[in-house]
């Protein structure tokens, strides 16, 4: 059999096919299929397989990568890669951020040209982008965040103006990378962590990567807290919490919407409304405070409000009215009584 | 049917693609000589594209490194000349350690992230094809239309695309290793500071 003896062919000194060779024919293969195959050639194609039994490892594994770069798709960077693939300029959500677009390419020139300068990077409702920095560091802006940069020679100054942002910091010792929320400071050397900055005034510190310190600049000294990865803590106009540690399952949940995820672990349905509300122009309202009350879980695309609602309203029985922006979910009979 | 199910592709996609980095790294190090790397992967996902159902399959990571080993005593079985070496060899592969440091292993984000950077990374023709198709859903036709190219070169720069992608979910093994070592090192220094 064809099979049995290319495997053993190889030993006796038979040149068989290299394996590069059968995925670049796997590789064609998978996108003929993708654009339909007529006749002759799902013939060929079957004999093409019976040739060589790594022939249908390849195609399957050729398959997976196709299928699976959908996955790229959360990423909403996507306009970007289109614009630039056309050669043309980035694409921005408002024409202010173009504007503000604008002013970056220049500030950033400046910046290349001077050794440091100030920078706002921004982005709208629903937006999520990654942005490189001068020196390899990367921020990633959440939706409706505001980050302004300045670089100096001792110190890569980040301040965190509102919203939440994720932060790869390229190493470098002799010039720490510190990001300021209100009056919360948060220092690394080489490290990934997130920010966040909530509506009551607290700055929670989420570190996915290396160690940061943590501490708040008042006008009395206070202490420095050491975040190492995995860990989270809350910083309040009152107090800075201590350390704490989270599962893997919640460290996974706080970095999803970097991918344009949202993820629901136990949080109640009034939260959870809230989140999505923080990424959409529609609203989801929950009339009933009881309903609101529901713990919910699952992942859901943050630009998709309606999938959510339509899934609380299954999980939890209630059922959804729409008024023009907003997103009604109501208790249905099984809730009610 | 010849042709991989989506269902099976998305599986494989899932559960295997993210694994071959570090099965192949383990590959490299362990496979016993007169063997290829690129064959028994190749082998291996024929084996899992051949399977009835994938449902039954708690671990797909032991899973994998089952049929590889399992792949490798065949070989070394129909080989007509066994060399003590080989059969050395090979056994020493059943025994070594397949277990991955944490810091090797790739998050789900971090995998889209460099499932990203490769496709931002492809030459320009092949990008906007490929960019078009899954991004957009356009179908190949479509695309042809747009750009007003053949049918045949959108096909060609589609599998271009396709290769290059492959290739670098592959290769980004050995980068991966030389990051976790330059992890463990600076780790080193921090401790003996």
């Amino acid at each position: 059999m064809a099979r049995n003896s290319s495997a053993s062919s190889a030993r006796l000194g038979v040149r068989r096919e290299p394996a590069q060779a059968i995925d670049v024919t796997a590789a064609a293969w998978v996108v003929r299929i993708d654009r339909g195959l007529d006749e002759s050639e799902q013939s060929s194609l079957e004999e093409w397989l019976a040739g060589d039994a790594r022939r249908t490892g390849a195609l399957a594994r050729a398959q997976a990568a196709w299928v699976g770069a959908d996955r790229a798709q959360v990423y909403r960077a996507a306009g970007e890669l289109r614009e630039s693939a056309a050669g043309k300029a980035w694409r921005f959500a408002t024409p202010w951020a173009s504007a503000a677009a604008v002013l970056i390419g220049l500030t950033m020139a400046y910046q290349a040209w001077q050794g440091y300068a100030r920078t706002h990077l921004a982005t709208a409702i629903g937006e999520i982008r990654q942005m490189p920095l001068a020196d390899g560091s990367r921020v990633t802006l959440d939706t409706l965040s505001r980050v302004s940069v300045s670089y100096e020679p001792t110190t890569r100054l980040v301040r965190l103006e509102s919203g939440e942002a994720l932060f790869n910091v390229a190493k470098d010792p002799g010039r720490p990378f510190v990001v300021q929320a209100g009056d919360t400071r948060v220092r690394a050397v080489g490290t990934a962590f997130i920010v966040r900055r909530h509506a009551d005034g607290a700055v929670e510190v989420t570190v996915t990567q290396g160690t940061v310190d943590v501490w708040r600049e008042t006008s009395v000294p206070a202490a420095v807290v050491r975040l190492a990865a995995g860990n989270r803590m809350l910083a309040t106009p009152q107090s800075i919490s201590q350390p704490q540690p989270l599962s893997h399952a919640e460290l996974d949940g706080a970095v999803a919407w970097e991918t344009g995820i949202i993820d629901l672990n136990g949080r109640t349905l009034g939260d959870a409304a809230a989140e999505f509300n923080r990424y959409n122009h529609e609203a989801v309202v929950i009339s009933d405070p009881q309903l609101a009350a529901q713990k919910v879980v699952g992942r859901f695309e943050a630009g998709n409000p309606t999938a959510f609602v339509a899934a609380a309203a299954a999980m939890l029985g209630g059922h959804v009215r729409t008024d023009g922006e907003r997103l009604i979910l109501e208790p249905g009979v099984s809730i009610q009584k | 049917m010849p042709v991989v199910s989506t269902e099976r592709a998305r599986w494989l996609a899932t559960h295997i693609l993210p694994l071959e980095p570090q099965l192949r790294g383990w590959l490299r190090r362990v496979i016993p000589s007169g063997l290829e790397v690129d064959d028994l992967i190749q082998e291996a996902y024929a084996k899992l594209a051949n399977l009835a159902t994938v449902t039954t399959i708690t671990q797909p990571k032991a899973y994998v490194y089952q049929i590889v080993k399992r792949l490798i005593s065949e070989h070394i079985r129909r080989a007509n000349v066994v060399s003590i070496e080989a059969v050395a060899e090979a056994a020493e592969c059943f025994h070594s350690e397949e277990g991955i440091t944490p810091e090797r292993i790739l998050s789900g984000r971090q995998e889209l992230e460099r499932l990203y950077a490769v496709i931002a990374g492809l030459p320009g023709p092949c990008r906007s094809v490929f960019v078009m198709r899954k991004f957009d859903d356009k179908p190949q036709k479509v695309i042809a239309a747009e750009l007003r190219i053949s049918e045949n070169s959108v096909e060609k720069r589609m599998s271009r695309a396709l290769r290059i992608i492959m290739e670098q979910l592959q290769t980004s093994a050995r980068e991966m290793e030389n990051g976790a070592k330059l992890f463990r090192v600076e780790r080193k220094a921090r401790r003996e500071a």
